[in-house]
């Protein structure tokens, strides 16, 4: 009898078990259904009205108006009357990101470097806080700093060479902000690459007879370069939708390709998204969602991109590898033939 | 002992940070800067800078109207080479053109006073004043009108008592004290008011009773300053507290749509425009729709305060400008 009894609550327990488990089963899925639909439902939106502004006709009285294919891709100025041409704001965006990146990717491996190895514990601890709270900080603060303090500085080194700017609303007030900005994201990544290189390599170097300088440099940065890299690809994804603080600096000039020079204003794709969007109606409102479409297309080929050359060393029969091959194979007979 | 060596270091860069930050943003101020030569004298040799309102302001359309260079003055349709940068505001227009000592732009007379750092241009001889503008001698201004719904058309709830208090909202700008507001808040007026607000009052009831109305504004972000004046003067002096206007201005484009089809589904009351309404806009009104100018505002062509060498200029010239014909301000010192 007593027995019995035990049993019966020990299979009831495990039941309620069963079920509490299969509840929370559900639920979890349920917020993973509903974080997943908004990310399709919002792509598939998107999709919908940028495409719309290419097929609808949004003129009045008998005018037929909208997004012409070919000047979408071809032309050079960004306008809102259906003949805007968006590949010259692609073009910037991509020459700014590459800017930055000059400045913060050495800035942030070393100081990463600096540190996860280098720096008292004291110290240590101080600047990590600083960098992560950096990164906290909104970007429509970092567009007034750009503008109080980036312009007025690119604005006097334009005078110092004799260039003429826009006050420093320019390309490289640009390039200097997002540089700023993705800095922090790039060195907490870098940091944790770092620490986790493995202290027999950094102690086999050491006992070889190495520097501390040399070990930090060939041995420590060389590990933990797919680390960095990673951190590196989320900085660009940052730097790439970036609207507000760069469209407070760089001066939004919409008229042509003028990236060349350093000191002209220009604009990139979030930025011409941002600008007069209060007063946008009808198709200029629906035309930067196309605009919306071919940002999300460069992010995403970037990434796919950065992604395939960083597994370039890793993966000896890679996507990349093989092509790369194959183009060297070509060029190997074609220069055989010419032979 | 190495801590305290680094954390002087540390302590040294921090203070040279401050110091230099310090210094470089009053490069951009009329103060004495000894240090840089170019920005104490206007050299006319250097190129013109070119700033423009984005495109879809009424600021924008009204000026490139004004002078005659209609391509640009809905689109960016600029020459070829021409490099226009597109401040985003009035007060981020002025604070560009405060920077920029060989910048040239326009913006709204509004606000121009208080501000050291900029100079208006008189416009074909004409001086921007409140005076100019009354008398129509100065030639770059606009309206800021308003549009109403029609509540006859439309089913509303409560549409009888909306319609009274819109009504009587838009009487409110041509009463003695709504014209005082106005004027305080930067507005021109043009014709003096005879009626009062309690004139206003015993014309509508509506506004003394206790009948609960809430009245949604939409259209231009010019007028915004003038609005908020007017609505915080209406609703806090009419004895009815249960009337309340809610502004939610984006643009003079949504002014129209605004009251006829109404931004996601919800109809606003009254739609402000800082420009005239086009042809297109008319189509959709029916005689319901009251519209009528509200109060008159200048756009002024501005440039920095170091620019010595022009201070009067005219449409003709302003278009060659624009269009890059006239490349350096000496080019514009000749051509005036």
């Amino acid at each position: 009898m007593e027995n019995l009894v035990k049993v019966k609550t020990k299979n009831s327990r495990s039941k309620r078990k069963i079920i509490v488990d299969k509840i929370i089963h559900l639920l979890l899925f349920f917020l993973v259904a509903i974080c997943a639909s908004i990310i399709i439902i919002s792509i598939i939106f998107i999709l919908i009205k940028g495409i719309q502004p290419f097929v609808d006709n949004y003129g009045s009285d008998g005018k037929f108006v909208n997004q012409n294919l070919s000047s979408f891709f071809t032309n050079s100025t960004w306008t809102y009357d259906g003949n805007g041409g968006a590949m010259f704001l692609v073009l910037t965006t991509i020459y700014v990101v590459l800017l930055s990146l000059i400045i913060s990717v050495p800035t942030s491996i070393f100081t990463a470097l600096f540190i996860a190895k280098i720096s008292p514990r004291g110290i240590k601890d101080i600047i990590r806080t600083a960098i992560d709270l950096l990164a906290a900080i909104p970007s429509v603060i970092f567009g007034l700093f750009g503008k109080g303090i980036i312009n007025p500085f690119v604005y006097s080194i334009a005078e110092a060479l004799g260039v003429q700017t826009f006050a420093g609303s320019s390309i490289l007030s640009g390039a200097l902000i997002i540089a700023v900005m993705s800095i922090p994201t790039m060195t907490t990544l870098s940091i944790s690459a770092i620490n986790a290189v493995d202290h027999s390599l950094i102690n086999g170097s050491l006992a070889l007879g190495a520097s501390n300088a040399q070990t930090n440099m060939k041995i420590i940065i060389r590990s933990a370069k797919s680390g960095i890299f990673a951190g590196i690809i989320l900085g660009i994804g940052r730097a790439l939708g970036e609207a507000t603080a760069i469209q407070m600096v760089i001066g939004n000039s919409t008229n042509g390709l003028n990236f060349y020079n350093i000191f002209q204003p220009g604009s990139t794709i979030a930025s011409a998204m941002l600008s007069g969007i209060n007063e946008a109606s009808g198709f200029g409102y629906d035309v930067r969602f196309s605009l919306g479409i071919v940002l999300m297309a460069v992010i995403v080929i970037t990434n796919l991109l950065l992604n395939a050359i960083k597994n370039y060393n890793r993966d000896k029969d890679g996507p990349v590898r093989k092509f790369i091959k194959k183009i060297g194979g070509l060029l190997n007979n074609e220069r055989k033939e010419s032979n | 002992m190495k801590k305290v060596l680094l954390a002087c270091a540390l302590l040294a860069s921090c203070s040279l940070l401050a110091t230099s930050c310090n210094n470089t943003p009053t490069q951009g101020d009329d103060s004495d800067n000894t240090d840089n030569p170019s920005s104490e004298t206007f050299d006319t040799s250097r190129n013109v800078n070119l700033y423009s309102r984005e495109a879809g302001s009424g600021t924008r359309e009204c000026f490139f109207e004004g002078i005659g260079y209609k391509d640009v003055a809905k689109e960016d349709k600029w020459e070829p080479g021409v490099q226009v940068s597109s401040p985003t505001s009035n007060g981020d227009m002025m604070s560009q053109i405060g920077a920029d000592p060989y910048g040239i732009g326009y913006c709204s007379l509004d606000g121009i006073g208080e501000n050291k750092s900029i100079k208006a241009l008189s416009y074909d001889g004409v001086a921007p004043t409140e005076e100019t503008v009354i008398d129509g001698s100065y030639a770059l201004q606009r309206n800021f009108n308003y549009v109403i719904r029609d509540y006859t058309s439309t089913t509303v709830e409560n549409g009888e008592a909306r319609s009274q208090v819109a009504h009587a909202f838009i009487e409110f700008f041509s009463t003695v004290e709504g014209q005082v507001q106005i004027k305080s808040a930067g507005g021109i007026i043009t014709e003096q008011a005879t009626k009062t607000f309690e004139d206003l009052l015993a014309e509508y009831p509506i506004l003394s009773g206790s009948e609960t109305v809430q009245l949604y504004t939409c259209g231009s972000t010019s007028v915004e300053k003038v609005l908020n004046a007017s609505i915080t003067y209406f609703t806090s002096n009419i004895p009815n507290k249960n009337i309340t206007i809610s502004a939610s201005q984006t643009g003079s484009g949504a002014a129209v749509t605004g009251i006829t089809e109404g931004n996601s589904g919800t109809l606003a009351d009254i739609g402000f425009l800082s420009r005239e309404i086009n042809d297109e806009e008319l189509a959709k009104l029916t005689e319901e729709n009251i519209h009528a100018s509200m109060c008159v505002d200048a756009v002024v062509a501005i440039v920095n305060s170091k620019n010595t060498s022009v201070s009067d200029i005219n449409g003709q010239t302003l278009t060659s400008i624009y269009k890059g014909e006239l490349k350096t301000w000496a080019d514009i010192v000749s051509a005036l």
